[in-house]
């Protein structure tokens, strides 16, 4: 393998990608005409870039700016922090809640994409990799496999960068059929590929296209251009010929793919505690809010279940909506209270003596004899009439509700028959 | 009868026996009695005095023969005493179906099942529609050990309670109290929500922005004392509510923010609607518009008399009420007494058909059929679709031996409709035909009750106007603040969306349990409403008989039981919820 060489003879894409394939660790630098730019590569795949002409944590605040995560001006403040020795911007940024662990390894990364594409852009310079067993990095952060870039850069940039050529997005493809296909397949091109590729593999039927594809199946596209590269190759696929145009432009920012899989960083327990434990501080941040939301939640339910009107009824000109619906409410008691008064003369020859002679009779449940704010309503009951009071407020006179005779009730007055007052001693000598 | 000498538990019942039969005789001879004086407008004549005692002995008869388990009696007593309500024009006697049904559970709870059953059976000839009669079956047969018959019997005792309009009325009206509270609820608990979800960038805005000036900590506290000083206020849980979802405006995408509209709107109008819902009620539970409703549907309440009397006084000038008084004294064969009040009705109402009908009766009542023809005549000219008074001017033709005019008059009936007309004639009790149309003018004279009590409400001064609809106003005042919120927010970068706060390894059980928050989360404001609202409704469902209104049965259902139906209910939501989340993981 070539590891350095010139761009203007385009041995850098192919650098890339046999440093893909193999796998391999280091630094890659890319000298241009008017800067230098440096990729860390872990196991084949990008994880982090520097400029010489532009800090990683300038670059870091125009991705964060330009997604609206971060003002310029609170960039700055942090920025002048860090070099006053506050500590490091990105632990600041999360340590003041500018952002959580995940965007900003999305922005790292959105960082590392940006700077890559620029390198990818030049059209003269000399590049150079250096192996090694570490890089430095954010631990986290999503590795930019070079097809991806390739792809994405050479799309963002109008060039084909893809050794090869990059299949289209809105290319079909088809599986290869009968025997050709067992053959191709006893070949090779379909080992060690994950579930979803297998299931991008199934999903190519002559009628898809690549996009619809890699949508469908969870495949990111640039994979899976670079998949379909490596399988026409083995005779699996083949394509069509015909393009199926997609109503909706492939996303060209990186943090709009979604990551097949998360970022699986080779970290030790302990730098694994630590990442944890910087999670962690972003979460506590938004607890204060969420407490304060979870005891009015705490309050609501409280107000609410015990007197909702009374919470929902807040002014003082809406007392006199308040009482009116207290007075219905006591109303409707003693509504009950005159019914089963009723039933019980007629049960029982007599009204009863007391409200609970009602409650004991099951005539009214327990919770009936009182009014809607819960004050006791006093029974007192005389020959034929009984009344029913309640306690005025703050004072100790009774103001009566409820005045009921037998007299005018046809069912139940007895004297209702009676002409002259000389037929009654009749009745008390039958009796 | 005194109190003191009342009680029928100290008598035998041999003696009550002897009682209620001279009682019934002293009623029966009584000669000419004096018009009670508490009934000065509606007063009950010597025939109808002298029927309605009969009824009363009637029912001590029924007591006495029930008790001494003498069923076939206690159906002939009953039988008499509808008969007695029928003269009365009535059809049914709810307070006495209602003391029957009651007098049975008594029985079947003291184990004695043949005296149950003949209440009961009393209980649903005096009044088929009492939902009370239809408990105290359910009760009965759960005494029995006959679940299935009991539930049966329950549901159709709601079904009765449904039916019957008093009933209907304050259960609707508990509903509506109830739904009124479990939105309110949900829309104050939905704010809740979005500040636990949405409410992050929010909160990190406000910190970002105190820690360029103050240490993180102070940052926090500030943030904090921000947000939650409304709750000092009087009623400061709505306020926060309000002041939260203002707040919360720029954060929210297009249906979180219809939401909060909705929310504003809701509780904006809440006091309307509760003053609207209370003036109903109030007016179903006023008690002379419950005993004409109730005589209005054919049955014989006790206070009828008295009630009405109360009414005339509070509308002496109602057509309507002097309508319907005039039909009710027609009904009790009072025909001097409804005379009157139909011509009341007619110096207002001069082309009411059903008055001119109603007095053209009384005139055949007493034999003067000139007037009788005049009258059906009028009748006739105000509104000629009525068969029945086609049918009563050719009876009247009759009486005068105009033949011809009469068959006329009855051909013209039967073209009308002709099935009620064969019935008439078959009719041997009775030569002419009412309209009963005062009968049916209830919902005329609860809307001047309505109108009057309006007028009592109204408070002059602009002010107490604008109070009264000042809550609606103050939407468009907060939709206005929001919007400036989010105009002045525009010019700073908003926080993003902060996602996923669950990392632990309960998360799946917290999902579960907090409704709402994972929607809200998830960006699905909709799904998350609906969720707190389950939640609410499920958990506010003991509250239906609190919230609202005691409703007028005696021992009907008790809301107790929605306590289980609650805590099944929530369970039943929760577990759904948590096994959706594991699926979901899947």
């Amino acid at each position: 393998m070539k590891t350095e060489g010139s761009i203007e003879h385009k041995g850098l894409p192919e650098l890339l990608i046999a440093l893909a394939r193999e796998g391999g660790t280091g630094i890659l630098t890319i000298q241009g005409r008017d800067d230098i730019i440096a990729f860390a590569f872990l196991e084949g795949g990008v994880v982090s870039a520097d400029a010489l002409n532009q800090t990683m944590e300038d670059g870091l605040g125009q991705v964060l700016a330009e997604e609206g995560l971060c003002g310029a001006d609170d960039f700055a403040q942090l920025a002048s922090e860090y070099q006053s020795g506050g500590g490091q911007v990105v632990d600041l940024l999360v340590e003041r809640g500018f952002v959580d662990r995940e965007q900003l390894l999305a922005a790292v990364r959105t960082h590392t994409y940006q700077l890559c594409r620029r390198a990818l852009g030049w059209t003269e310079g000399e590049f150079k990799f250096y192996r090694g067993d570490e890089v430095s990095f954010e631990e986290g952060v999503d590795p930019i496999t070079p097809e991806e870039l390739l792809i994405r850069a050479g799309r963002a940039l109008g060039r084909d960068l893809y050794p090869g050529g990059a299949p289209a997005t809105d290319e079909v493809y088809a599986r290869a059929k009968g025997k050709a296909r067992a053959a191709a397949a006893a070949g090779g091109g379909l080992d060690d590929l994950d579930q979803t590729a297998i299931v991008a593999f199934k999903l190519i039927d002559g009628k898809r296209s690549l996009g619809e594809v890699a949508e469908e199946s969870g495949v990111r596209e640039y994979r899976l251009a670079y998949l379909l590269t490596r399988w026409q190759a083995a005779g699996l696929v083949e394509s069509t010929g015909r393009r199926r145009p997609r109503p909706e432009p492939v996303a060209q920012d990186v943090l709009q793919s979604k990551p097949e899989k998360p970022a699986a960083p080779k970290e030790s327990r302990l730098r694994g505690w630590l990442a944890a434990g910087k999670r962690a501080r972003t979460d506590w941040t938004l607890w204060p809010c969420r407490l304060l939301a979870f005891v009015l939640v705490v309050l609501v339910l409280v107000s609410g279940f015990t007197s909702p009107l009374r919470m929902l009824l807040p002014f003082p000109w809406q007392r006199g909506l308040q009482e009116g619906l207290d007075r219905e409410r006591t109303s409707a008691v003693l509504s009950l209270v005159r019914r089963a008064n009723g039933v019980h003369y007629l049960l029982h020859g007599r009204y009863a003596e007391g409200l609970s002679d009602l409650v004991e009779g099951k005539l009214l449940s327990s919770v009936d004899p009182a009014d809607e704010r819960g004050r006791s309503l006093t029974y007192s009951m005389s020959d034929a009439s009984y009344s029913v009071t309640s306690a005025v407020e703050a004072d100790s006179e009774r103001s009566t509700l409820l005045q009921e005779s037998v007299r005018g009730n046809v069912l139940l007055d007895p004297e209702l028959g009676l002409s002259t007052e000389s037929q009654r001693p009749l009745l008390v000598l039958l009796e | 009868m005194s109190a003191s000498e009342g009680s029928w538990g100290r008598v035998s019942w041999r003696c009550r026996f002897v009682l209620s039969l001279s009682l019934f005789a002293a009623a029966a001879f009584a000669q000419t009695p004096a018009p009670r004086p508490d009934n000065p407008t509606f007063p009950v004549g010597a025939q109808a005095r002298g029927a309605l005692a009969r009824i009363q002995v009637d029912w001590l008869d029924w007591v006495v023969a029930c008790n001494d388990a003498d069923g076939a009696r206690a159906d002939a007593v009953v039988e008499n005493l509808l008969s007695r309500t029928r003269l009365l024009g009535m059809e049914r006697v709810p307070a006495l179906s209602v003391a029957a049904a009651l007098r049975a559970v008594e029985f079947a709870e003291a184990g004695d099942l043949e005296r149950a059953r003949c209440g009961l059976a009393a209980a649903e000839r005096l009044d088929p529609r009492r939902p009370e009669a239809a408990f105290a079956e359910a009760r009965v047969a759960a005494l029995q050990g006959n679940y299935l018959s009991a539930a049966g019997r329950y549901v159709g005792g709601l079904r009765r309670a449904l039916e019957a309009p008093q009933t209907r009325v304050i259960l609707l009206n508990n509903a509506g109290v109830w739904a009124t509270t479990v939105l309110s609820l949900s829309g104050l608990l939905l704010v809740g929500v979005f500040m636990f979800s949405r409410g992050t960038q929010l909160y990190l805005d406000l910190f970002r922005y105190f820690s360029r000036f103050v240490p993180a900590v102070a940052s926090h506290l500030l943030s904090l004392v921000l947000l939650s000083w409304p709750l000092l206020l009087p009623a400061g849980v709505l306020w926060t509510a309000i002041y939260w979802s203002v707040l919360l405006w720029p954060y929210g995408g297009r249906l979180e923010r219809a939401l909060l509209i909705g929310i504003w709107l809701f509780i904006g109008s809440l006091p309307t609607l509760l003053a609207e819902q209370n003036r109903r009620v109030g007016l179903a539970l006023f008690a002379p518009v419950q005993s004409i409703e109730s005589a209005s549907r054919g049955e014989l309440e006790g206070d009828l008399f008295s009630q009405l009397s109360l009414l005339a006084s509070i509308l002496p000038e109602s057509p309507a009420l002097a309508h319907f008084g005039a039909d009710i004294h027609r009904k009790m064969s009072q025909m001097e007494n409804a005379r009157a009040l139909y011509r009341r009705v007619l110096t207002v109402e001069s082309e009411n058909a059903a008055a001119l009908n109603g007095l053209g009766i009384y005139y055949f009542h007493v034999s003067d059929f000139g007037q009788a023809v005049e009258h059906f005549s009028r009748a006739l000219a105000s509104d000629a679709s009525h068969a029945e008074i086609h049918f009563n001017l050719s009876q009247t033709y009759s009486e005068l031996y105009r033949f011809g005019e009469s068959e006329r008059s009855l051909r013209l009936a039967r073209e009308l409709d002709s099935d009620a007309v064969s019935r008439w004639l078959q009719d041997e009790t009775r030569r002419t035909v009412p309209l009963d149309g005062g009968l049916r003018r209830v919902a005329d004279i609860r809307s001047e009750l309505r109108a009057q009590w309006r007028v009592r409400e109204e408070v002059p001064g602009w002010l107490s106007h604008w109070r009264r609809t000042l809550s609606l106003p103050l939407v468009a005042v907060f939709l206005g603040i929001s919007i400036a919120v989010r105009l002045l927010t525009r010019r700073g970068p908003l926080a993003k969306p902060v996602e996923g706060w669950w990392g632990s390894r309960v998360d799946r059980v917290r999902r579960a349990l907090l409704a709402g928050v994972p929607e809200a989360e998830g960006g699905h404001p909709g799904r998350a409403a609906i969720a707190v609202l389950v939640m609410v409704a499920l958990g506010a469902l003991p509250l239906i008989g609190s919230v609202g209104y005691s409703v007028p049965w005696l021992r009907g259902p008790s809301t107790n039981s929605l306590v289980g139906v609650s805590v099944v209910g929530l369970l039943l939501f929760l577990g759904l919820r948590y096994w959706n989340e594991g699926r979901d993981r899947l």
